[in-house]
């Protein structure tokens, strides 16, 4: 029950730490994975990461590009946020920092009582 | 690169061959570059690791495979495209399901129209809108229920009556396809 309910919330969180991490520089796959997943993590494997990598470039929020810097096992496949994904991004963050702030009243409050 | 790489990327493949080349080709490469990036920091374990986390090689590519499919038929595709799209997502997703049903239902009135039309052109007698005592009939009739009081009210303004309702109901069954195939776009 709470497994399902937490595959829920992350898979909605996905999108915005992918975008919130290439908002802070091109990233590829593996990076953008190891950053999001470092800690307790968002819960974003590699079987959902690159589908949804694909679905954001699809949707023009993101670009990609290859290159083989040195030192690397494998020419690797960079994506950067466009103008678009930018936008969407400060949408999000929006929601999300409302959202939060909404959330943590109702459940803070209720825990510190 | 290890066996298990290999095996992994040409399942893959096999996988994704309804997607055209290039955009196969592109996941694939990518693919290939995260297990190598995995292999080469963690040996043997980070491959395992790493393709537990990619799942079964099919699931993996059902996800490229069905938004391909959705991006496609929601760009121009026809009625029968759109039709299968739904068809192929219908056991996995209720709104698949429900839109295929309903497009399906709308289809099969646009082709009951047409052939009501028809048969007003071949047996009038049997073809029309039919009121009666405890009878009303906008279609083929059963002689057998026909009874002396029932009357047929349209005649032959039945034939351009059908003709305009079936591709009303034809539209209407392409609309619902193409607005359940963008909300499962957009929600994919």
């Amino acid at each position: 029950m709470i497994e399902a309910w937490k595959s829920q919330l992350r898979k909605g969180a996905a999108e915005l730490a992918v975008l919130a991490v290439l908002d802070k520089g091109d990233a590829f796959g593996v990076a953008i994975l190891d950053t999001i997943e470092s800690g307790d993590g968002v819960g974003v494997s590699e079987g959902a990461l690159y589908p949804l990598l694909k679905r954001l470039e699809t949707g023009g929020r993101i670009q990609s590009y290859w290159s083989e810097p040195d030192g690397a096992a494998a020419p690797r496949k960079y994506y950067r946020l466009t103008g678009e994904g930018q936008d969407a991004l400060r949408a999000m963050r929006d929601a999300w920092t409302s959202f939060r702030q909404r959330m943590d009243e109702i459940v803070g409050a209720s825990h510190d009582a | 690169m290890t066996h298990d790489i290999d095996l992994y990327l040409r399942r893959l493949r096999a996988a994704l061959r309804s997607l055209p080349e290039a955009e196969r080709e592109e996941i694939l490469a990518e693919t290939r570059s995260h297990l190598r990036e995995r292999e080469e920091a963690d040996g043997q374990a980070g491959v395992e690791a790493a393709l537990r986390a990619f799942g079964p090689a099919e699931a993996y590519a059902g996800a490229f495979v069905d938004e391909y499919r959705l991006r496609a038929a929601s760009a121009g595709g026809g009625p029968l495209e759109l039709a299968g799209v739904l068809l192929g997502q219908a056991t996995r997703r209720v709104t698949a399901c429900f839109g295929f049903v309903l497009a399906a239902v709308a289809y099969l009135f646009a082709g009951a129209f047409v052939l009501i039309a028809a048969v007003e052109v071949i047996r009038p007698d049997l073809a029309g809108m039919w009121i009666g005592p405890d009878v009303f009939v906008l279609g083929v009739i059963n002689p057998a229920s026909r009874g002396p009081d029932t009357a047929e009210l349209l005649g032959p303004a039945l034939i351009p009556l059908m003709l305009v309702a079936a591709p009303l109901a034809l539209a209407l069954g392409y609309a619902i396809s193409q607005a359940t195939v963008r909300h499962l776009l957009r929600k994919h």
